[in-house]
């Protein structure tokens, strides 16, 4: 009777570990070369923790390993999908931002947007190393910094410190409202969601919101683009200096 | 009258040639039963009322067929002629036996002359004569029996395949036949069309001269001669036809028509021939179980490999050699890779085909030599090089491997006048392929229910405007509180330090007037006051506060040069004591002077 006790307990014991380690499992099933079964395995790791809204930072390594085994499937469009959800939860993950421009490469849109400016591609991939909250409390540290300089320089007698703190004060300031922007920036972003992927193997963009619309331009799966406006079942979509309808359901936002 | 001599011996001599008419029978020895052999009855003279003997239980089937021949020459001024009348019989014996022929009889100039017997033994039906004609006049023979035959001639073209089912790149051999009877002297005048063998690749044969034979076709004997002969490798599946072929041939019908003689002679004609269209039915090769390095070798094949040797120096080159023997569409056959380890100069492989274009195929050997230099010490693993093909023998794919060799490579012997090997260069990290980074392995901790971290702060909720507005208002009470002191401070220091210098520029003016309306007292007072005061905004400290040892200090820690300072206190104690004790006019200008220059040299001093 003991025995078997013990060995029911054992046995509940080791699947608890085994449901725990669903992780570990699709990675065993990715290293053995059973990508569908590990992709199967991390999207359902990834609804369970949106289910329980617990979607936290260490997600972006189950995003990422989603996007090799999407990669190793051939299936473009999600993989590069399941690599920009993982840089939205960790912005800085190398792997993930190598892995995303390897796979970029592979895809048939080349996008040369030739009115870019080489500042503004600074400026965005700067506001990109980090994430809204990381930008929120820099802001905020740099506000309580200013209002530091301004009653130091305020209430100081030394005129070299009333100097710096008047220098200070301002540039904090600038500073800021910067990291300020940026975060709002990136509030709206993954509020609006208005960034997405091409998932369709290819799909011609219209000059209208429905099928009759003439064709404009053509794009192809793992292309990001920026939705501006939707209309019923369609999206409007920006890429580079295009414009034009999509059906939404050939899109996936990020 | 020896004219007359001369023209007897000469009739004489005509005479007694007319006397040697030869005559004589020809005939086979042995003849099977049943089947038509023919005799020939020779005379080398105009001869004609031929009597041939009885002969029972011989069935004449033609004859007699006549034919003659001449031929004069001159040999030494001297005149020879021959002459030759054959007369043909061909006849059939049903039973066999041993049969004696008797003498024919011939009348010659009058003249009855008589042949040769013959002996024939008729064998049964089965057996084989013992010995075929060998001689060239007997195989003449032979072949004036089968024309002889009362037939009509019958002429036309086979396409002849070696297999109408083949596999995709299986050799088959195509050949047009011509086949012939009845007709003599047949030659190709030329080809008019030719299939272009679309879908196939094709190899002209090598093999021997085509030569005529004989051959028994829809219940007749031809005579068959192969044209033309190729060799097809079908490219792709499906069912590919072959368009007919056209050719022209020109023959010569015997015994077509009689001259005005009497004689019978051969009617020359030409005529068009075409070889009719052929489908070959090729199954493509099975996709099941098809070896991803397939090397397009469809046939029999066996590889032997050698290798030079497995444990050399560096720089030494190694050879790897492949030998691949067997039958199939060698001349398609890739050459194997061969993955050389990292470190190893390559160079191209070197091919020695020998094969022979054969019915079946390609045939040979097709000799493959690799050649390699490792040129870093090591040991090395030389993987297996594959040749996979398709067995069309046994059906299916066959993969032929070498073995796996290890290569032991020593460091490069130092040459022998003890110099150094030269080649020191660096080199980049080679890319070979890119690839994904590989997924992360670390486990990952799942968070609890509805726990996200702490420090996520979203942009317009309410901690987020608590962070920004907690520190604002501490801020704003610190202001208001202190709004008094502030303002002090902002007066009693910023804008006294700012307008130090027009102060003071204006106490010495007042001093200047002082000085003029001749009151001492209230000048030295003034000129003290614009020192001091000067001093005291500029230096940011109440006057109160303002003794010569702060001055002296304060001004060194702003490094004021010492000069000055001295300059200062010696001012300063001046204008002092002269308030108490005055003295000139003069003094009184001086002293303005230097207050007024010292001004000027702390203003540059930038306090």
């Amino acid at each position: 009777m003991k025995r078997i006790l013990l060995a029911i307990s054992l046995f509940l014991c080791a699947g608890q570990l085994f449901a725990q380690s669903g992780f570990m499992q699709a990675n065993n099933a990715y290293s053995q070369g059973n990508y569908a079964e590990a992709i199967s395995g991390y999207e359902q790791l990834i609804s369970e923790a949106q289910a329980r809204e617990a979607l936290t930072d260490d997600y972006a390594e189950v995003y990422y390993n989603l996007g090799n085994a999407y990669y190793k499937q051939g299936e473009l469009g999600q993989s590069i999908l399941a690599y920009e959800r993982a840089l939205r939860l960790k912005p800085r993950m190398k792997d993930a931002k190598q892995n995303l421009q390897f796979v970029e490469q592979r895809i048939t849109d080349r996008i040369d947007d030739t009115r870019s400016f080489f500042l503004q591609d600074w400026l965005i991939a700067l506001r990109n190393q980090w994430k809204e909250s990381t930008w929120t409390w820099l802001s905020i540290v740099l506000f309580t910094i200013m209002l530091a300089g301004l009653l130091l320089f305020l209430l100081g007698r030394e005129a070299t410190v009333r100097k710096i703190a008047f220098h200070c004060a301002w540039i904090s300031l600038l500073l800021s409202l910067y990291t300020g922007i940026n975060a709002g920036t990136l509030h709206s972003r993954d509020t609006y969601r208005e960034e997405a992927i091409i998932m369709q193997g290819v799909v011609n963009a219209k000059s209208s919101p429905d099928r009759s619309g003439t064709d404009l331009f053509q794009l192809h799966e793992g292309t990001k683009v920026r939705i501006t406006d939707t209309l019923g079942d369609w999206s409007e979509v920006r890429v580079a200096q295009w414009e034009g309808w999509i059906e939404t359901r050939m899109l996936e936002r990020i | 009258m020896r004219k007359r001599v001369a023209f007897i011996l000469l009739a004489l001599c005509n005479v007694w040639l007319c006397r040697a008419v030869d005559f004589r029978a020809v005939g086979p020895s042995q003849v099977p039963a049943n089947q038509p052999f023919q005799i020939q009855y020779i005379v080398d003279d105009k001869g004609d009322d031929i009597q041939p003997p009885s002969m029972p239980g011989f069935e004449l089937l033609a004859g007699p067929f006549t034919s003659t021949s001449s031929s004069f020459s001159f040999i030494n001024g001297k005149r020879t002629s021959t002459y030759q009348k054959t007369f043909t019989y061909t006849y059939l014996v049903s039973k066999p036996g041993t049969y004696t022929i008797g003498a024919a009889t011939i009348n010659v100039g009058g003249k009855k002359y008589r042949s040769n017997g013959l002996k024939i033994s008729v064998v049964r039906e089965e057996e084989e004569p013992n010995s075929r004609p060998a001689s060239a006049r007997e195989e003449r023979q032979e072949r004036a029996r089968q024309q002889e035959r009362p037939q009509e001639a019958s002429i036309f073209i086979r396409t002849i395949l070696s297999k109408t089912h083949v596999h995709e790149q299986e050799p088959l051999t195509l050949s047009y036949k011509l086949y012939f009877i009845g007709a003599d002297n047949v030659q190709l005048a030329g080809v008019t069309k030719m299939p272009d063998f679309t879908g196939f690749l094709k190899q002209e044969n090598d093999a021997e001269q085509p030569s005529a034979h004989v051959e028994t076709y829809n219940g007749r004997q031809y005579n068959v001669a192969t044209i033309y002969k190729i060799q097809l490798y079908p490219q792709h599946s499906g069912e590919i036809t072959i368009t007919p072929a056209q050719f022209e041939v020109v023959y010569t019908i015997p015994g077509a028509g009689q001259d005005p003689f009497g004689q019978l002679y051969g009617y020359q004609t030409h005529k068009t021939l075409k070889a009719p269209a052929v489908t070959v039915h090729v199954d493509g090769l099975p996709q099941e179980n098809k070896p991803k390095q397939f090397s397009g070798g469809v046939g029999h094949f066996t590889m032997t490999p050698t290798i030079s040797g497995t444990e050399v120096s560096a720089n030494e080159p190694i050879t790897l050699r492949l030998d691949i023997t067997g039958n199939g569409n060698m001349k398609l056959l890739k050459t194997p890779e061969v993955n050389w380890p990292e470190g190893f100069d390559v160079y191209d492989p070197k091919v020695n085909n020998s094969y022979q274009n054969t019915d079946n195929g390609m045939t040979g050997t097709k000799s493959i030599e690799y050649l390699a230099i490792p040129r870093e010490p090591g040991e090395y693993t030389l993987p297996p090089v594959t040749l996979s093909y398709y067995d069309s023998e046994t059906g299916g794919y066959r993969t032929l491997s070498t073995p796996s060799y290890t290569l032991r490579i020593k460091r490069a012997q130092k040459n022998a006048d003890g110099g150094q090997v030269s080649d020191y260069s660096q080199e980049d990290i080679k890319q070979l392929a890119t690839d994904i980074r590989y997924i992360h392995t670390d486990e990952i901790q799942p968070a609890a229910d509805g726990t996200a971290k702490p420090s996520s702060i979203r942009t317009g909720s309410a901690g987020w405007w608590a962070c920004y507005l907690v520190p604002l208002l501490i801020a704003l009470c610190v202001l208001i509180g202190m709004r008094k002191y502030i303002r002090e401070n902002a007066d009693l220091t910023r804008v006294r330090y700012r307008k130090a210098n027009k102060v003071a520029r204006k106490r010495l003016k007042s001093a200047k007037q002082l000085l003029t309306a001749g009151q001492p007292t209230a000048f030295y007072e003034e000129i003290e006051r614009a020192a001091v005061s000067y001093l005291s905004d500029r230096l940011t400290i109440p006057t109160a506060e303002l003794t010569k040892d702060t001055i002296s200090e304060l001004l060194r820690s702003r490094n004021v040069p010492e000069e000055l300072i001295q300059e200062t206190q010696a001012l300063l104690s001046e204008a002092e004591f002269a308030r108490y004790a005055p003295s000139a006019e003069q003094d009184m200008q001086t002293l303005y002077e230097r207050t007024e220059q010292l001004i000027n040299h702390l203003e540059e001093q930038k306090l």
